[in-house]
């Protein structure tokens, strides 16, 4: 394996424009362990980190703020003007452990790969579970599944979405941006070329009052990937819900949003938000994919996905 | 006997020091010139007939020394020792039984070409069907061997006392169906090895709890005698049984002198999980009889075992699960049928506690039963059959101290028991168990139950036990420098303690079934009374000192009490005297214990620990629970280092509260490990510790040294049954099996508040 | 097909080295490999254990999932580090005094993420101190005595610096 490391953006997107086979590393604190484990191999590994555009915090004019890719998740809560962003904090220091959030990258976390048992702990010198993710024929979640159901269990992507975030991307054509929802596509599939840099996430401006939680459910206090988790805000204007996101992380093969929440929670009162929230819970069931792993359940994992939907509303009320 | 001023005291640990600054040489550490690489293909499935091998592309691979298979090894048949049914290779012939088993070795000139020319021997299987579970195997419709009819490995039937008879008198039953799954040990540090060929003599570097049976086991695969060869002791980052029996260590060995060289072996986390040697996992059947006031009557056990794909110390460990918990009761009958099935799995053995925790799971979670059904308090009932000093257990045990009453009662004091009990909160719960163990059980070699320790003081002063048992982190070597300081009256930090060098050492049989402490302490205790009266004698006969003892690290006159030397200028007067002859204290501990008889019938040890531990948990409306404290007391005999018995004490609670709660290999019907990364397999964190009470009551036993008898594994052996019992108290659901999840308390909580199979508990 | 090889310049334990080195190399094996300082231990190789924790530019990050070449033009610290060949870091004397040492193995890697957390916070309270050793495992001790030493760190460091400022 070889690794280069280009000293500018420029050069970044022309190397990836030349070797078509090159993987962006950044933090690296989710494609190394795999490589490692000989769970995947890479002839070329593109290293982006410490590229200058990447790793600022601004303010933009219309109020919104950039947040680099190359921002360590650790930092999030150093940064002043991210304090508001509540669920934000909350979600970048919950991941993994304090020396994974030194090393790794926002960026890096919300292109992660998903996971899933039957790849991640894959016995590289055997053939049983080989499934499509490995390069197999079948998928051992689903048996009739044409494609790979792997979770995404990313911490970040739930709550940036939940913000309504942007992506920003610099492709060989130049700059674009997209909501950060739709860079996640079937079977784990990440809606960029294979030249384009995630340069950071655009939050937009915060609403006069808002709320945002973030929960997430795991075995252990440390180190763990969330079982499922949930990210909700809710703007509030004079009492009365304006607006409102409720996203699902671990929930599928990409965030899972609850589109109904709106229907629901405009124009009630902020107070009324938990008995709302539980007239929500057959919904949270539905968007919840049926997904085994070594500790819980489909029906088990659908039932905490309920839990921490109403532990995230009973922290906005308590913010309230 | 005087005041003890060294023995009993926290005193750092000596082999501390190059651990906190880094320079501890672990095997991997071990960094030698012309050191070839050696790795290792494994099966590609659980269980396979081996249909075509060849090598040929591999061992053309440029940087490639070598590429062995089985019918290049000489002694192939002959790994491993202890197992009593031998019947393990040192690579598969013609079946490959688990997902680890070993097919060939490269060896190459670094560790990326072994990698690439494991990928060019290309081999052929015909799969076979895979026997993953106990129930599977015991019901044999498949064969986890072809050679080993109905899966059994060891059977083993044991009847005291009249079973029938007491059953029949008895008013009392119940009973539970319990599961306890296989465990990895985990002991952080990789098995890594480098060993040295050279003119027909081998050099070991590595790690193990049994460096003589690791010696045994090269000279066998390897044909050279014993004699020539040598195993340096590296320090060791946690055994926890799993060195007790490490094929890595041996197969490097093998491979240098078949290259005639220098060859390193280490292990991946993979390769630990998967071809190492886990806990046997255990299904256990309890029906209890007792009378209407609770006096236990009789008890009836099926156990099944899985010792996997061949056998190591699986039949040990199989029978102390059988009999040892039964010791701690006043039963008047017992009957067992203990079964140990082969599996697709790799093969299993030492896990510290060595069976016991697999069985307190299931018997201490019975007689909480009976203390349900009879209305009385868990802890009165276990005292009203606790068995005393003196008295000769079911299976024959004869402890001479017995302090579990004592324990008991400190533990309900920790525990606010009595409190707690009365006043009840809702979800909240405590649960208790007791347990019993060896110390310094016979393990190892029939011919003999003892241990042996030297102490050596040369002409500088040096004093230098050597003892062929070795340090994995217990603190042994600390406990052995304060026992000659304590003798000696020198200072511990000045005692060098030299543990598993085989050619300097005494031979041992290994460090297991706690008996370092009593059997080496009493070893080394002797040798130190040997040295003295060596020392003395020639100071007196060659030196004209007249009649004089060693004290406080100087040499006094025995009758005149006054100083006469240091203890340094006598070693070096004394030395010279005897032409430069350096003082050789020997020691030999001799055990007043028996190796049982074929029913395991026996007093096994010289003596016994007990313990009380209890856990106090919450679970909460939606199905999550917390541990919120937990309460270990422990009868170790003689403290003879507070702070290294608290260690172990906290470190045996958290590894059995990791194994009651989240630990589990998720074995899957293909016999693929699930959980084959530390990520899955859940070791507790820092954050995952509850409040933890651990206090010790001093038994002074007559057979351990100063009263000591051990501590390194009683702490792992009943908090999974008190974190079990403590959530029926505080839910009234019981989890027969472990781990217990949140999700699968979760999932039968909400049958419960579902009214669904609410009386299937019962 | 050689392997690409990569300049590296990077400040260990206070001496800057400059090397050349396989570009994929991971820092653990550069460390101990290359710098033979074979204090930093591999246990998993994937970021799951914490025995390879050493500090990149004063913070604490696992050297088996980082790239050498991550950690050119930075300062890395390892448990080499600590003491002078002389005398013990108090962190280090701590470790000994509470009894937080068995088998050792994990030991440099806490020892690291605790000089980090006092480095930050010099008188942490317990959930502090668990929060920053979270990304560490020991199978031996059952981490109470990790956090007696590093309580007894900060105190000991109080002193040095209460000593050095008379
Ligand atoms: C033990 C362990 C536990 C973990 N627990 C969690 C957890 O609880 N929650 C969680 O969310 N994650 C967890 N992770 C995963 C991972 O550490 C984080 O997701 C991290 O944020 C990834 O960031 P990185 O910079 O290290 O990613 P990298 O490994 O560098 O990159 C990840 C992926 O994103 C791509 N990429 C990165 N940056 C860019 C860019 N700028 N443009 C285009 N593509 C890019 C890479 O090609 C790669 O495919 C865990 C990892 C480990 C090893
Ligand atoms: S070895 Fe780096 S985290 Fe385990
Ligand atoms: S001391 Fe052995 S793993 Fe921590």
């Amino acid at each position: 394996m070889n690794v280069s490391k280009p000293q500018t953006i420029d050069d970044a997107v022309l190397f990836l424009t030349e070797h078509p086979d090159a993987k962006i590393v950044a933090g690296g604190t989710d494609l190394l362990p795999r490589i490692n484990q000989k769970l995947e191999e890479h002839a070329e590994l593109c290293y982006i980190d410490d590229l200058p555009e990447m790793c600022e915090v601004r303010a933009e004019q219309d109020g919104s703020i950039f947040v680099g890719a190359s921002i360590r998740l650790a930092e999030v809560a150093e940064i002043k003007i991210l304090t508001k962003y509540t669920g934000f904090l909350q979600a970048a220091s919950k991941v993994a452990s304090p020396q994974i959030r030194n090393q790794a990258t926002i960026g890096g976390n919300i292109l992660q790969e998903n996971r899933c048992m039957y790849f991640n702990n894959q016995v590289p010198w055997s053939d049983v579970n080989h499934c499509f993710k490995w390069g197999g024929k079948q998928c051992f979640q689903y048996k009739n599944s044409k494609e790979c159901v792997a979770l995404f269990q990313s911490d970040v992507a739930p709550v940036l979405i939940s913000f309504g975030a942007k992506a920003v991307i610099r492709g060989s054509e130049g700059i674009r941006e997209m909501p950060v929802k739709d860079l996640y596509m079937q079977a784990g599939l990440k809606n960029l070329a294979h030249n384009d840099i995630l340069l950071g996430v655009k939050l937009p401006p915060l609403f006069k009052t808002e709320y945002s939680a973030y929960v997430r459910k795991t075995i252990r206090g440390s180190f763990d990937f969330p079982l499922v988790s949930c990210a909700v805000r809710v703007c509030v204007d004079a009492n009365i819900i304006k607006d409102s996101r409720v996203v699902f992380g671990a929930a599928g093969v990409m965030p899972a949003e609850l589109h109904m929440s709106n229907e629901v929670f405009i124009g009630r009162k902020i107070e009324d938000l938990p008995l709302l929230a539980d007239e929500l819970q057959p919904a949270v069931s539905k968007i919840i994919a049926p997904f085994q792993d070594t500790r819980i359940n489909a029906a088990v994992r659908k039932d905490m996905a309920k839990e921490i939907f109403i532990k995230a509303i009973a922290q906005i009320c308590q913010g309230n | 006997m005087d005041e003890l001023k060294v023995i009993g005291k926290p005193i750092r640990r000596i082999d501390g020091k190059v651990k906190v600054t880094g320079k501890a040489v672990y095997s991997d550490d071990v960094i030698l010139p012309r050191t070839l690489i050696a790795k290792v293909l494994h099966a590609r499935y659980a269980h396979a007939k081996i249909l075509r091998l060849d090598t040929q592309k591999a061992k053309d691979l440029p940087g490639v020394v070598a590429v062995y298979t089985a019918k290049d090894i000489k002694f192939n048949d002959k790994y491993f020792r202890m197992g009593a049914t031998r019947d393990t290779w040192v690579l598969a012939e013609d079946y490959v039984r688990y997902i680890g088993d070993m097919v060939a070795f490269v060896v190459a000139e670094d560790e990326e070409i072994a990698e690439k020319a494991l990928k060019l021997i290309e081999v052929d299987y015909e799969q076979l069907p895979v026997v993953a579970t106990l129930t599977d195997a015991e019901a044999a419709e498949h064969l986890a061997r072809g050679d080993k009819p109905g899966n059994v490995a060891m059977p083993l039937v044991v009847e005291r006392g009249d079973v029938e008879k007491d059953f029949a008198e008895a008013t009392v039953f119940v009973s539970g169906k319990y599961s306890f799954p296989s465990l990895h040990q985990l002991h952080l540090e990789p098995n890594s090895a480098t060993a040295v060929y050279e003119m027909g003599k081998l050099t070991v570097y590595c790690a193990s709890q049994v460096w003589f049976h690791i010696r045994e086991d090269i000279s066998a695969v390897t044909g050279i005698p014993e004699k020539d060869i040598e195993i340096k002791p590296m320090d060791i980052g946690g055994a926890f049984g799993a060195r007790n029996d490490q094929p890595l260590p041996v197969f490097t060995a093998l491979l240098a002198t078949m290259v005639k060289g220098t060859v390193k072996m280490t292990n991946s986390r993979l390769e630990e999980f998967l071809a190492c040697r886990p806990s046997l996992g255990m299904d256990i059947e309890i029906t209890m009889a007792a009378d209407s006031e609770g006096n236990f009557l009789s008890k009836k056990t099926k156990l099944l075992s899985g010792f996997g794909a061949y056998s190591s110390d699986s039949d040990a460990v199989t029978a102390i699960a059988c009999l040892r918990a039964d010791n701690n009761y006043r039963f008047r009958s017992v009957y067992i049928e203990g079964t140990g099935l082969y599996l697709n799995h790799a093969p299993t053995a030492a896990y510290r506690g060595f069976g016991n925790p697999q069985m307190h799971f299931a018997l201490e979670q019975t007689i909480d039963k009976l203390a349900v059904k009879l209305k009385m308090d868990p802890t009165e009932l276990r005292m009203k059959n606790f068995m005393h000093a003196h008295e000769t257990t079911i299976h024959g045990f004869k402890p001479q101290t017995n302090g579990i009453a004592e324990c008991m009662n400190k533990a309900k004091e920790l525990m606010k028991w009595d409190e707690k009990k009365k006043n009840s909160v809702k979800g909240k719960g405590v649960g208790v168990a007791a347990l019993i163990h060896c110390s310094g059980s016979r393990a190892g070699k029939p011919e003999f139950a003892g241990s042996s320790a030297h102490l050596r003081l040369e002409g500088s002063g040096a004093l230098t036990v050597l003892i062929g048992e070795c340090e994995m982190g217990q603190g042994a070597k600390t406990v052995f420098a304060q026992i000659v300081a304590e003798e000696l009256g020198v200072d511990p930090q000045q005692v060098n303690v030299i543990m598993g060098d085989t050619a300097l050492t005494p031979f041992s049989t290994g460090t297991n079934g706690s008996k370092l402490t009593i059997n080496l302490g009493n070893a080394l205790l002797h040798a130190c009374k040997d040295l003295k009266r060596k020392l003395t004698e020639c100071l007196r006969e060659r030196i004209g000192t007249g009649p004089v003892i060693v004290k406080d690290g100087n040499i006094y006159g025995e009758y005149t009490g006054e100083y006469v030397m240091s203890l340094e200028e006598a070693s070096a007067r004394a030395c010279y005297a005897r032409n430069g002859q350096a003082f050789l204290g020997v020691g030999i501990f001799e055990p007043k214990a028996d190796l049982g008889d074929r029913t395991g019938y026996g007093n096994l040890a010289p003596a016994y620990p007990f313990g009380i531990q209890m856990a106090e948990v919450t679970v909460y409306d939606d199905g999550s629970y917390t541990v919120d404290k937990l309460v270990s007391v422990h009868d170790i005999g003689k403290v003879i280092n507070s702070q290294m018995a608290y260690g172990q004490l906290y470190g045996g609670v958290m590894q059995a509260l990791g194994s009651v709660t989240m630990e589990n290999l998720s074995i899957n019907n293909e016999g693929i490990y699930q959980a084959n990364t530390i990520l899955e397999y859940k070791p507790p964190t820092i954050l995952e510790m509850p409040e933890i009470e651990g206090a010790l009551v001093e038994t002074i036993d007559p057979y351990g040294p100063y009263g000591a008898k051990c501590i390194a594994e009683p702490p792992i052996i009943a908090i999974a049954p008190a974190v079990a019992n403590a959530i029926y108290d505080a839910c009234g659901l019981r989890f027969e099996q472990a781990p217990i999840t949140p999700a699968l308390v979760k999932k039968k909580l909400m049958q419960k508040q579902r009214g669904a199979n609410a009386e299937e508990e019962a | 097909m050689d392997k690409q090889m990569a300049e590296v310049k990077i400040k260990i334990n206070g001496r800057e080295y400059r090397d050349r080195i396989p570009s994929d190399m991971m820092l653990i094996d550069y460390l101990r490999k290359y710098r033979l300082l074979t204090g930093t231990k591999k246990a998993c190789g994937a970021g799951e254990c914490g025995s390879c924790t050493v500090l990149l530019n004063g913070k604490p990050i696992y050297s088996c999932i980082t790239l050498a070449i991550q950690a050119s033009g930075k300062t890395v610290e390892t448990i080499e580090g600590l003491s002078d060949g002389d005398e013990l870091h108090p962190i280090q004397e701590a470790y000994l005094d509470a009894g937080a040492v068995q088998c050792g193995y994990c030991t440099p890697g806490f020892i690291m993420s605790t000089k980090a957390l006092l480095n930050k916070v010099s008188h942490p309270d317990e959930k502090c101190i668990k929060e920053a050793l979270a990304g560490n495992i020991c199978r031996c001790t059952g981490y109470h005595q990790i956090i007696d030493a590093v309580k007894l760190a900060s105190e000991k460091m109080d002193q040095e610096a209460d000593i050095n400022e008379r």
